[in-house]
């Protein structure tokens, strides 16, 4: 079973559950594919058995073999080549590395190069295994990242645990492409409502069961668990607002590993999501 | 020579525009005829490398020099690849920059920002 | 005119609430949200009027003609996003992953890949005694520093105000940079945390290569940590002036889930926020016209 935890809005405690729901579950993986601000290692520190740095194609010019009849330069749609005194520059960061260059050169000057984009951590922790991707900065799109690290765990039989990008950007659908189910980490605000409403209609475009965790809890109405409602969105937990938990998260620990009350409350919500999901998967198993 | 500068159409009349890859238009000033010729920017709708694409077309005109606000990093590489000084204008009014530039009186664009470069 | 563009770096530090009140304090005439992964300013604004609303087009994409395929693979085999897909009939493009490279088209021996047009996200504009410029993307629909500069300029072509509010971008990537082109000064609201800090730093130094003045304040302030002294001491360094500090407010959020704006108000935070804003409209009146 591989379960993607979402959010719409940065900020309402998506790691948080990922790594707390993953810290009751041993025998687990964790896969961080947050990868511009993976956060998830800072909590479980594990040791790190292999980093694998991933590269993605990148034009080789032999000068020597250019003609200067710059069909790269017109063909490539990411305007990633230029051409000064008939000699070709390319542009890395602006580079998606889609290799056509290379197909049109009628003199065969471009050649596969490699450019390393970012790493993949791969530990373990308490009987746990810990995938961690990482982009390198100034890249603009860790897809490949992501796509490799769900190869790393296509296969497994253990429970996953995927801690996706927020938002609902390209990485986002890359990263639930594997899920079996959907968590979304919601707020009790409007904006996280809002933003929640985004993430929920890209899991529908993706064709993926989901369930909510509301975050953050008060007194006061929630308009996230007003759209969870509405939108036939099962409620698997409700994590009050608490400052202790605040403050053990703030500091870099595991919540559900400081103390016994956070591994039940966490452990509670994980048997719901375990129960929903199996539910979901044995009704459609196309899913 | 052959000076490039970015335009903005306004109002009152054209002046010198804020950005460079995504400006509409260009103004190429030849020195030696006096002429002024405005050219349309047709990277300013690509959604990335826009800097690159107008950097490539001021080269391609062969342009020596560019009196702009401000410019993208990897437009700065092309164009000092391709020897072309880059000045940053005093003011918006297109002609009194030209007098300027020939008067030495500009200062060249030594900060370039990193670039709004492309997003997916 | 004057252009007051403000960003946070971080998510959730409350850049649209601050946003939302100055817009209100000044009574301004032409805003804009340029959030457009995730624009949150219209619901605070409830604006009276439908927005004229127009496509956004982003990178095009490609598509196979089934019914001229010849099932050869050769797209398949030069594609490095894995977006073409073999299925009974031949082979398809999945439009999410396809980044519209457009190789695929270079190795089909009978042309049947063609160009489509990929719709990201909605341009809209609320017109009323009011000018609001923002933007929807798709869901998966890629955030583009064209898009925020479209979102600009349909605020720029339309507006007469001598004073315009623009509710920037989070990040420090593309679609920040392109908000920041034209705006006189930069308000960054932070909140008194490491990752707020740092994310501050990156925003700043961008600012700064683009010569635009900055100016900053904290939000979201519970108790006194050792964070603000730090927030205070980069600010120092920096020479950014540091212009006021927002108390943590349970009530704030409550009146924004309600619709009610935080001027009309009560709350601790409102007080805080007056200051804030008198003093970024002073400083932004001393800055010489760009």
């Amino acid at each position: 079973m591989k379960i993607a935890v979402l959010s719409g809005k940065g900020g309402t405690g998506k790691t948080l559950c990922a790594v707390n729901l993953t810290a009751v579950s041993p025998g687990s993986i964790y896969v961080d594919c947050d990868i511009e601000e993976p956060d998830g290692h800072l909590f479980f520190k594990p040791k790190t058995i292999q980093s694998e740095k991933v590269t993605v194609f990148f034009p080789k010019i032999n000068a020597l073999l250019c003609n200067g009849c710059r069909k790269c330069v017109d063909f490539c749609r990411f305007n990633a080549l230029a051409m000064v005194h008939n000699c070709i520059t390319v542009f890395p960061e602006v580079c998606h590395a889609c290799g056509g260059c290379a197909i049109i050169c009628p003199v065969l000057a471009i050649s596969d190069g490699k450019l390393e984009i970012g790493v993949i951590d791969d530990g373990t922790v308490s009987a746990i295994r810990i995938i961690s991707g990482t982009l390198n900065p100034g890249r603009e799109s860790g897809v490949p990242i992501i796509n490799k690290m769900a190869k790393m765990i296509e296969n497994t039989q253990d429970l996953v645990f995927i801690d996706c990008p927020p938002g609902s950007s390209c990485a986002t659908v890359e990263s639930i492409r594997i899920a079996d189910f959907c968590i979304l980490v919601t707020e009790p605000t409007r904006f996280g409502a809002h933003d929640l409403e985004m993430v929920h209609e890209l899991i529908i475009s993706e064709n993926k069961p989901c369930a909510a965790i509301l975050n953050k809890i008060d007194s006061s109405d929630d308009p996230s668990e007003t759209y969870c409602i509405e939108k036939g969105i099962p409620i698997m937990g409700k994590i009050p607002y608490d400052p202790e938990l605040g403050r053990i998260n703030s500091e870099g620990l595991v919540a559900a590993w400081e103390k016994e009350s956070y591994k039940i409350q966490f452990a509670k919500i994980l048997s719901r999501i375990i129960e929903e999901a199996s539910h979901e998967t044995v009704a459609n198993p196309k899913r | 020579m052959k000076i490039a500068l970015p335009i903005l159409n306004t109002n009152n009349g054209q002046s010198i525009g804020p950005s460079f890859g995504r400006t509409s238009h260009f103004m190429i000033y030849d020195t030696l005829t006096k002429q002024s010729n405005v050219i349309e920017n047709t990277a300013m709708e690509l959604q990335g490398g826009a800097g690159i694409r107008a950097a490539q077309i001021i080269i391609d005109l062969q342009v020596n020099v560019l009196i702009c606000p401000q410019c993208g990093e990897n437009a700065e590489v092309l164009l000092k690849k391709a020897n072309v000084s880059i000045y940053r204008n005093n003011g918006t009014d297109i002609f009194e920059n030209i007098n300027l530039l020939i008067q030495n009186k500009l200062n060249s664009l030594d900060d370039i920002h990193p670039g709004f470069h492309h997003s997916r | 005119m004057k252009q007051l563009l403000i960003l946070s770096g971080k998510g959730g530090t409350g850049k649209t609430t601050v946003a939302a009140a100055f817009i209100k304090l000044s009574a301004c005439k032409a805003y804009a949200d340029c959030d457009v992964d995730a624009p949150n300013l219209h619901l605070i604004i409830n604006s009276s009027v439908l927005p004229i609303s127009k496509p956004f087009w982003g990178m095009p994409k490609y598509k196979i003609d089934s019914t001229q395929c010849l099932g050869c693979g050769k797209c398949y085999q030069v594609c490095r996003f894995d977006a073409i897909h073999q299925f009974s009939l031949g082979f398809v493009i999945d439009p999410i992953a396809c980044e519209g490279c457009a190789t695929c088209t270079l190795v089909c021996p009978i042309q049947c890949i063609k160009e489509t047009p990929h719709h990201v996200g909605n341009l809209m504009l609320y017109k009323s005694q009011t000018l609001f410029s923002t933007a929807k993307l798709n869901p998966g629909g890629g955030n583009s520093g064209l898009l925020v500069t479209e979102v600009k300029k349909q605020l720029r072509q339309e507006s007469t105000a001598d004073f315009e509010i623009i509710d920037g971008s989070p990040g420090i990537g593309c679609p920040v940079i392109a908000s920041m082109n034209n705006a006189d000064l930069v308000l960054l609201v932070t909140e008194p945390s490491l990752s707020g800090l740092s994310d501050l730093d990156r925003v700043a130094i961008t600012a700064e290569k683009l010569h635009i003045p900055t100016v900053v304040c904290i939000n979201k302030v519970e108790v006194y940590s050792a964070i603000i002294d730090e927030i205070i001491d980069y600010c120092h360094k920096k020479n950014i002036p540091m212009i006021g500090i927002i108390p943590y407010d349970k009530t704030v959020p409550k009146n924004i889930n309600l619709g009610i704006s935080i001027i009309d108000t009560d709350s601790i935070a409102k007080k805080s926020i007056i200051e804030i804003f008198t003093k970024v409209k002073q400083i932004l009146y001393e800055t010489k016209e760009r």
